[in-house]
């Protein structure tokens, strides 16, 4: 059925001109067919020979049906095959075989691969505005695996992951845990290192004895740090673009733990305060950190801080500085060691500690960190000194 | 084939002629008197846009204005004051629309010549130039198609206007449904600043009613006289079955394009042929002449429109104007759709 | 008994003939030749003097009917193609559209445009212009993809007191049809219709690409993907309401339109959903259009230049992999 006309999408078949086994010319009206504008012919394509009809008079067929077939020559055949066998196909009865690519209302390279910023992974409107809902923190979208182009979370990743939760049984985070939470993920944000040094602890613990109110292990070494810092400020610089920001006074964090966290108070000028006045300005801010009531002074704004978790068993670790701090120095557990004496050709048991030092490795290399270190143990040697 | 060139009646002295000739006169003097002072108040910087104003041919509009009833449509254009007023459009609506008052028929949110009362028979023209021929047309039809009878339907349109394919559809359109369609071509010798030689090629643009199948007459534009009578018999002609009837007026334009155009390109030679001459002057002289009247009324009449024009221009002063708080901000009618989202 | 597109606009205008003695018909050829496309077909003979036959004359055509509103008539103008409208560009835009902005007087006339594209009609017989005349405030553009949306909108574009711009699509107008036409409460303008319900991705999109659309989500479902289909109805209000519901709900959006690119009824949509459901888009909103080209008169050029099923197909694969 030939395509009769804008619009029309069938045609009802009047009558046969012709019948099977009837010899037929070129553009020889065979079929008289009606649409609903007027009736109309459908020609041969070819001269030849009537083959068969397929369709029947008073029935309506489809632009496009075959209605019969005419026996033709070969060039004929060949010449017809080859412009396309039949008249024009339905766009609404078929998919077509071949997409076409079709890109001209984009940029030349198709929908653009999603920019990272702020640090994490491309985050669209709706994952940003889901996320910012549960109160998440963008980064946190980078824990999981995406399925969108270059590994992007799509909305339908995280709500799969949300179901997923959902069947884990839940508590609430407390601020506290929050805090500490955001407050070491902007932290993590630096390419941080540790390196480290066993510390003989003696020297300081037969100091310690003379003192009224003695200071703790963790505030010899604050002050040992204090001092080398004083020393050399550069320790305990900041880099903001390209210019290194140097500590306006030695203030010197100590942590200590409270309930489901940390508190961090800090002792300013620390290098300028006598290690025999540090037991009473500790045991002062512990009370009030732990009641929560740290004078503003001592709140924050440590360049630096100190953290004892030898009371807690542990003999090693790789503390983490807080956002605004370069430098932290972890204390572990106090054990009898067997060192090697040369002079005696013997081992000798000697009380240490390992002493960790996490520092901000764009503002401080190993060597550096060596430097810092070394000046520390000298300090703790002979403690008169702090 | 209709002989489109018949010559009018002349009926000058048939009694009620005068009063008519007198009333015509009138409103020519007012529409003269409101023009010059609405061009005052823009040269004085007090109107928005351009001011149009018809001096030169007020004989021919108000024979518009005269002829039509009570009832009939009437789409004016831009220089048909006299019309407007004969046809019974208030001296106010002229002020209001140029001053922008809150009471204009449009509200400020059209201006200038683009002022009507469509359901009162006035049509407010728009810019586009033979756009009101196929409006008005319509409205003709609509009516037919009503039974309404015995009504008939103006517009004017310049030689310049003659040139749009509009003018062409509509009169085509208008000539092929037999509608009682009055079409006056004013022609004043120029259209801004093109003259006619550029306008159009034929020799007279009354030989276009042969083309359209249509009667047609010329006319003095300056004479009132001949103005009422032709466009008299013109719309009689068309109220009694005649199909559309071409009037056309030969005239000049006595300004400027608009207010702000010099004119300063048109032939002063023009101005010294009997086409020149001020149609006012012409009728007073008239009026004297056929002892219709003495100077002294003349005189008395000029203050008189004086004074109605100033009165009217200080009640629209102290109108309030048209302001953005008073706008809903909606072109359509449709109510129920005015909170859709467009 | 079914009854196709073509024949429920003609069952619309006999009920509205019928119905309303105000309401004529005005076109080229519509009176006893019943149209080009025989919308109009034996009108003219149960409604004698109402379905009159005009001059080749658009700008005068709707210039008159302007006039008949005025008068109290509620005019159908029907455009032999859409593509000839553009003769009566200055009155539909700046005499009907404008009217009752300026006036206060409401224009209620109909323009019938067959629109859209059909193999072999070539660049001037196959404009889809939609987005042209939704660009124009004072009219109302409806572009109708069901046999039910061609009978209930034009009753009701006949029965709206302003200008409505009827998009019927030719390429429909035989090849839909329904077993019969349920009465509806004729206030289907700018509401939206959820043509197919989905999870995945919302295709936007209004008269013939609405069949293409649903093609390619009955495809696409056999891989597990569900395709919300909205069909807008009417371009001229836009349902942005039922656009968002449908963003909130996929957070995908591709806008499918057989007008051309530049500022279209696609371009609309995406800039709504861009300002006012930026929070709900998970991937960039996208539009297919037909080329930014003149409508190619050759068949195969014709397929290749206006959206496809299969070009559908691609899109949505290419957008939810983003």
């Amino acid at each position: 059925m030939p395509q009769l006309g804008e619009s029309i999408a069938e045609a009802t078949i009047v009558r046969f001109c012709v019948v099977v086994g009837d010899t037929v010319e070129t553009d020889q009206e065979i079929i008289e067919v009606e649409t609903n504008k007027a009736v109309m012919g459908v020609t041969t394509p070819c001269a030849g020979r009537i083959e068969s009809f397929s369709a029947s008079v008073n029935e309506a067929y489809p632009i496009g049906t075959v209605l019969g077939y005419v026996e033709a020559s070969v060039e004929d055949a060949e010449r017809l095959n080859a412009a396309g066998a039949g008249p024009i196909a339905e766009r609404a009865a078929q998919i077509e075989p071949e997409p076409v690519s079709f890109e001209s209302n984009e940029g030349a390279r198709g929908i653009s691969v999603p920019i990272r910023s702020e640090g994490g992974p491309f985050v669209s409107p709706r994952v940003r505005a889901r996320i910012d809902d549960l109160g998440w923190s963008p980064p946190e979208i980078e824990l999981l695996a995406g399925t969108g182009k270059g590994g992007r979370v799509t909305a339908r990743d995280l709500e799969n992951y949300l179901t997923a939760l959902e069947s884990s049984p839940t508590e609430k985070a407390s601020a506290m845990r929050l805090a500490v939470s955001d407050s070491m993920r902007r932290s993590w944000a630096r390419p941080l290192a540790t390196a480290g040094v066993a510390l003989p602890l003696e020297p300081l613990l037969d100091h310690r004895k003379q003192i009224e109110i003695p200071p703790g292990p963790a505030l010899y070494v604050a002050k040992a740090l204090a001092v080398a810092i004083s020393e050399h400020p550069r320790y305990a610089a900041r880099l903001a673009g390209d210019q290194l920001i140097l500590p306006k006074s030695i203030d010197i964090g100590i942590a200590v733990e409270v309930e489901d966290g940390i508190i961090v108070p800090v002792i300013r000028n620390l290098d300028q305060q006598p290690i025999s006045k540090l037991g009473k300005v500790y045991q002062d801010l512990v009370s009030a950190a732990r009641t929560r009531r740290l004078p503003e002074e001592s709140r924050e704004g440590s360049i630096a801080s100190v953290t004892n978790f030898g009371p807690l068993g542990i003999t090693w670790a790789t503390p983490i500085p807080l956002p605004t701090e370069t430098l932290i120095v972890g204390l572990g557990r106090g054990e009898k060691r067997p060192v090697w004496d040369e002079a005696q050709g013997q081992f000798k048991p000697i009380l240490m500690a390992e002493l960790t030092v996490t520092f901000d490795h764009r503002i401080m290399d190993g060597g550096t960190s060596g430097r810092l270190i070394q000046r520390m143990m000298t300090l703790l040697a002979d403690p008169e000194n702090l | 084939m209709l002989n489109t060139l018949k010559e009018p009646q002349r009926d000058a002295l048939q009694s009620g002629f005068q009063e008519q000739y007198v009333k015509a006169f009138k409103w020519m003097l007012l529409a003269r008197t409101v023009e010059e002072k609405i061009a005052n108040l823009w040269r004085a910087g007090k109107i928005a846009g351009g001011v149009y104003i018809g001096k030169g041919q007020e004989a021919v509009s108000v024979a518009i204005g005269t002829m039509l009833r009570r009832g009939d449509i009437f789409a004016p254009l831009i220089r048909d004051q006299a019309g407007r007023l004969a046809f019974g459009e208030p001296l106010l609506d002229i002020l209001r629309t140029y001053l922008g008052s809150k009471t204009a028929p449009a509200h400020g949110r059209d201006g200038n010549v683009h002022r009507g009362h469509p359901r009162e028979g006035t049509y407010p023209m728009i810019s586009h130039l033979g756009a009101m021929i196929s409006v008005v047309a319509g409205g003709l039809l609509a009516r037919q198609m009503k039974g309404i009878t015995g009504t008939v339907g103006a517009t004017s349109i310049g030689d310049g206007g003659t040139s749009t394919g509009a003018f062409h559809e509509g009169l085509n359109f208008a000539a092929v449904e037999k509608l009682p369609l009055v079409l006056v071509v004013t022609n004043n010798q120029y259209a801004y600043s093109t003259p006619n030689s550029k306008q159009f090629a034929c020799h007279d643009l009354v030989d276009k009613a042969i083309g359209y199948g249509i009667e047609g007459y010329n006319m003095d534009g300056t004479d009132l006289r001949q103005c009422l009578e032709v466009v008299g018999h013109a719309v009689e002609r068309a109220r009694s079955g005649g199909g559309p009837q071409m009037v056309v007026a030969t005239c000049l334009r006595l300004t400027g394009h608009a207010e702000h155009d010099d004119a300063s390109y048109m032939d002063e030679e023009l101005f010294k042929q009997p086409l020149g001459r001020d149609c006012i002057n012409l009728t007073e002289s008239f009026l004297l002449e056929q002892n219709w009247a003495v100077e002294s009324a003349l005189t008395t009449w000029r203050q008189e429109a004086k004074a109605e024009v100033e009165a009217a221009t200080q009640q629209v002063q102290r109108e309030p104007v048209c302001s953005p708080a008073d706008e809903d901000w909606m072109p359509l009618a449709t109510r129920r759709l005015a909170d859709f989202d467009f | 008994m079914s009854i196709t597109y073509l024949e429920a606009i003609r069952e619309a205008q006999a009920k509205a003939l019928r119905d309303d003695p105000r309401v004529y018909i005005y076109g080229q050829d519509v009176a006893d030749f019943g149209g080009a496309f025989k919308a109009t077909k034996d009108l003219a003979k149960e409604f004698p003097g109402r379905v009159l036959d005009s001059p080749i004359s658009e700008d005068a055509m709707v210039g008159s009917v302007v006039g008949a509103a005025i008068e109290g008539m509620r005019p159908i103008v029907e455009m032999q193609f859409s593509d000839f409208s553009s003769n009566a560009f200055n009155q539909i835009i700046n005499q009907a559209a404008a009217f009752h902005w300026r006036t206060n007087i409401p224009c209620p006339i109909t323009i019938r445009m067959p629109s859209g594209g059909n193999p072999g009609s070539g660049p001037f017989h196959s404009q889809a212009l939609e987005s042209v005349y939704a660009h124009f405030p004072g009219l109302i553009v409806m572009t109708p993809a069901t046999v039910e949306d061609a009978y209930d909108l034009l009753l009701e574009a006949i029965a709206i007191d302003d200008p409505v711009i009827f998009c019927e699509h030719k390429f429909l107008y035989n090849r839909v049809k329904v077993e019969k036409l349920l009465e509806r409460n004729g206030q289907s303008a700018g509401k939206a219709r959820i043509a197919r319900p989905g999870r995945d991705l919302t295709i936007v999109t209004y008269s013939a690409t609405v069949h293409d659309a649903l093609l390619a989500a009955q495809e696409l479902a056999r891989s597990g993907i569900q395709i919300e289909v909205v069909d807008l109805r009417t371009v001229k209000p836009l349902d942005t309401a039922t656009v968002l519901t449908s963003i909130a709900n996929t957070g995908r959006l591709l806008c499918v339109g057989e007008s051309w690119p530049w500022g279209g009824v696609n371009a609309e949509v995406i800039a709504r959903v861009a300002s006012k459901g930026f929070h709900l888009l998970d991937s960039p909103p996208q539009r297919l259009n037909s080329r930014d080209v003149p409508i190619p008169y050759h068949p195969d050029l014709w397929r290749a230049s206006r959206p496809s099923v299969a070009m559908i197909i691609e899109r949505v694969r290419k957008i939810l992999q983003w």
